[in-house]
């Protein structure tokens, strides 16, 4: 048996406190725990592109629009208006009465500031996709900012609300001194940083609450805790009071317990199947060019059971390259493929391969379902082989065209327009394997209206041949599911970002 | 001696540039620093950006040269990812590992001395089956399954002892009792070939003879012999538990040195893989110095050889 003093001795020979942990949150404290597996290495969203850090960027930092979580409408956050000038230029009239946390007055100049910043590449942001749409800002007056964009751009207000406002004083301080000591506006300020310990959120007093109003909960505490069975445990020991990406068989167990809530809710994260429909794996012997194939494919895959038994609640089976809940994202006039492995026999047949063939399918997370697919495949006599790698290195393969059929997911970064899922993939880029002509112009159409009604035009047209042309096996949205003290009120929401200021505590 | 010492730590400097040069080469190969930083919903314009902004479109060779420039002057660079320099990013993980690794290696021998002992003494009866029983399973369970049954029994179960976190000392207890319940079998198995070698020595069947109790036999005489193996391996031991407790530490959520490595690795933050590498490199040299000195202490030959 280790004897208190010996441990007293290492602990003191460490510089780690023997007594019990600083603060121990409870409901009464009005404080939340919540830990996840990951932690942003720098603090500031334009240097980290975690999803936990999306959501430190929803606490602590605003933009001049809000998407309304309940009705999907965008309102004024930071802005007081919002005005179209011109095709390229939008014009921003922000508020009275913004305070940073360092106690700085919020207007049109940071706007400006923060955009310059973004866009001058010396200053080696990592997340451009705040502001890649951009291509510069300008100050009218200070309360006034014009932001230009290079070509006319569709999605402009969802990506309004992306541009976080980082105010001057933090700016001038550089990536460092932004990811060690952040300043926002938003309804949470950091008051600790210990990396790879813990991160301290204190509610703001001072916030202006605008669209997010004002929080509840007075102090939010983060911790990475990177295995899934350690984060459960503590949840049943009253360690933490919320987690997320609990598994479903986690989420079966835990209902049972009582003083634990468990939710699921939906996310605009789905999984698909790429086919190299253009043979730039080569055009020889590639099954993936014959349309008749790909629909076999598409035919072979049981959605509705993998859905059901392994992927879980809160999940949809999916048929278009882009999730329902995105703007554009149209489901009517186009080609379903239902479950039915006989059909996918025959097109297997009538395209000269009775026998199946084998094939190599790159995939890079949720194995166990890719396995499941894999499965279907070879019940219709497709041999798809495992190629398992990082993100990146699948990615690379993915744009050097060495893929002829992989296994994906896209988050859409959250983004609730197609703009950002079915463009990003089917409009000529390193990522689009299937460069089909047709659909790259009515997606740069659509991209390029401002107008709603004719950009749904052109997406309802785009989504409509690419389930005809079965360019993917669209396969189904990923669901999330939560668990957490039962005494806490949280609504999850449809954009993987948890709204912490919109929680509050029974008492 | 000093100059016994100095070549040693040259050699470890020789040998720390020689692997990071290698790492540096296998991290390049094995992926895209570029992806990793722009993160996965990035475009291929946003990726190809980034390569230009942090000269990651310069040859390997230059790249790695610049680092290497710069850790020969003292400075190991910044992180990629994380706001710091990576000396200070190692520097705040380190008492986590430290702590962690010398807990574990007192538990290791508080399990693996008394059993070699004893399984020596009882040579081939139940005691010494059963012990060899326990090293058996101490290296057959994976530490990462034995560390969850543990927080099952005394986190959720018992409730005696925290689940994760380095806050406090008590948090320390469940990884320490993992990695050195897996670290305990090799030690044990290695006190009981000493003992038993040592055991039917003539020095011991004299000191038996001249009636000196089993006790100052056992512990006076046969163990400071026997031990001088065990006390070699506990360095690499401990060596390995300073760098190698990667898995002990997701598992209690312990953010030290083994976790930033995995993590580095992962993100293909070069800075911080090599300022690692050096460390370990390090590490390993000054266990092993240590070891001989203590050797050289224990057994007057080693001294005089």
């Amino acid at each position: 048996m280790i004897k208190r003093r010996s441990l007293g001795a290492l602990a003191a020979a460490a510089a780690i406190p023997m007594g019990a942990p600083a603060v121990r949150a409870q409901p009464a404290e009005n404080t939340l725990r919540w830990f996840s597996d990951t932690e942003p290495a720098n603090m500031s969203p334009y240097f980290n592109s975690t999803r936990e850090g999306v959501i430190f960027g929803f606490h602590v930092w605003d933009a001049p629009l809000y998407r309304n979580t309940q009705t999907g409408e965008y309102e004024m956050h930071l802005a007081e208006s919002v005005r179209v000038v011109d095709d390229t230029t939008i014009e921003l009239r922000i508020r009275e009465g913004i305070v940073a946390h360092n106690g700085d007055t919020v207007d049109a100049r940071d706007v400006v500031a923060t955009v310059e910043f973004a866009l001058n590449s010396e200053n080696q942001v990592t997340n451009l996709g705040r502001t890649r749409w951009l291509s510069g800002a300008e100050l009218v007056d200070n309360r006034t900012v014009r932001l230009r964009t290079p070509a006319p751009f569709g999605p402009w207000q969802e990506y309004l609300t992306t541009l976080l406002v980082i105010p001057r004083a933090s700016l001038a301080g550089g990536r460092e001194s932004m990811g060690r000591e952040p300043i926002g506006t938003g309804p949470y300020r950091v008051s600790e940083i210990s990396p790879g310990q813990r991160i301290v959120f204190e509610r703001f007093d001072r916030y202006f609450g605008g669209a997010k109003g004002q929080a509840e909960i007075q102090r939010l505490i983060f911790r990475r805790v990177p295995e899934a069975n350690t984060r459960i445990a503590e949840l049943l020991t009253g360690g933490v009071d919320w987690v997320w990406r609990v598994s479903p068989d986690q989420a079966r167990n835990l209902q049972r317990r009582r003083g634990v809530t468990v939710i699921s809710g939906g996310t605009v994260r789905f999984h698909y199947l790429q086919m190299d429909s253009a043979g730039r794996t080569g055009r020889e012997n590639n099954p993936m060019m014959d349309i008749r194939v790909r629909r076999a494919i598409n035919h072979a895959i049981d959605r509705e059971g993998i859905v059901r038994n392994l992927v879980g609640e809160g999940s949809d089976p999916l048929h278009t390259p882009c999730h329902p809940d995105q703007f554009g994202c149209v489901q009517d006039g186009i080609t379903r493929y239902e479950y039915n492995p006989q059909r996918a026999r025959e097109l297997l047949a009538e395209a000269g391969f009775p026998n199946g063939f084998s094939v190599d399918m790159a995939a890079y997370r949720e194995r166990p379902w890719g396995e499941a697919i894999i499965g279907n495949l070879r019940a219709v006599g497709i041999t798809a082989n495992l190629q398992w790698s990082q993100y990146d290195a699948f990615q690379r393969a993915t744009r050097e065209g060495q893929v002829r059929l992989a296994y994906g997911s896209w988050g859409s970064t959250s983004l609730f327009d197609v703009a950002n899922s079915t463009s990003y993939f089917f409009r000529g880029s390193p990522d689009d394997i299937n460069r089909d002509p047709e659909v790259m112009a009515l997606l740069e159409r659509g991209d390029n209206a401002t107008d709603p009604a004719a950009r749904r035009e052109a997406y309802t047209a785009a989504m409509q041949r690419i389930t005809e042309q079965a360019f993917w096996a669209p396969l189904w949205t990923f669901p999330l599911t939560y668990a957490h003290n039962a005494q806490l009120q949280f609504t999850p929401t449809a954009d993987e970002v948890p709204r912490f200021y919109t929680a509050r505590w029974n008492r | 001696m000093l100059r016994f010492a100095l070549r040693r730590l040259l050699l470890a400097l020789v040998v720390g540039i020689a692997v990071s040069a290698i790492a540096f080469m296998l991290l390049r190969i094995s992926g895209d620093l570029a992806i990793a930083l722009a993160g996965e919903d990035a475009s291929p314009a946003d990726v190809e950006r980034i390569r230009e902004q942090y000269g990651l479109n310069r040859p390997v060779i230059v790249q790695y040269g610049e680092w290497l420039w710069n850790a020969v002057r003292g400075d190991l660079g910044r992180s990629l990812f994380y706001p710091e320099s990576v000396a200070n990013l190692i520097m705040t993980r380190l008492p986590v590992t430290l702590t962690l690794s010398a807990m574990g290696l007192v538990i290791a021998l508080l399990i693996a001395l008394p059993l070699g002992i004893i399984a020596a003494l009882k040579r081939n009866t139940w005691i010494d089956r059963a012990a060899l029983g326990i090293a058996v399973m101490g290296q057959a369970m994976p530490n990462f399954w034995f560390g969850l049954l543990m927080i099952f029994l005394f986190g959720l179960a018992l409730g005696w002892l925290p689940v994760s976190g380095s806050e406090t000392i008590w948090h320390f207890i469940m990884p320490a009792v993992t990695l050195g319940w897996f670290s305990a079998p090799v030690l044990m198995r290695l006190t009981r070939g000493g003992m038993v070698e040592v055991m039917t020595s003539d020095y011991i069947r004299t000191a038996h003879a001249k009636g000196l109790p089993v006790r100052v036999v056992v512990l006076k005489h046969a163990l400071r012999n026997a031990i001088i193996p065990v006390v070699a391996l506990c360095s690499v031991q401990f060596g390995n538990m300073l760098s190698g407790s990667v898995v002990t530490e997701t598992v209690f959520a312990l953010q030290g040195i083994g976790y930033l490595a995995w993590e580095a690795i992962s993100r293909r933050d070069f800075p911080v893989v090599q300022g690692i590498l050096l460390l370990v490199a390090l590490f390993y040299v000054v266990l092993t110095l240590i070891a001989d000195l203590l050797n050289a202490w224990l057994d007057p030959r080693i001294r005089r050889g």
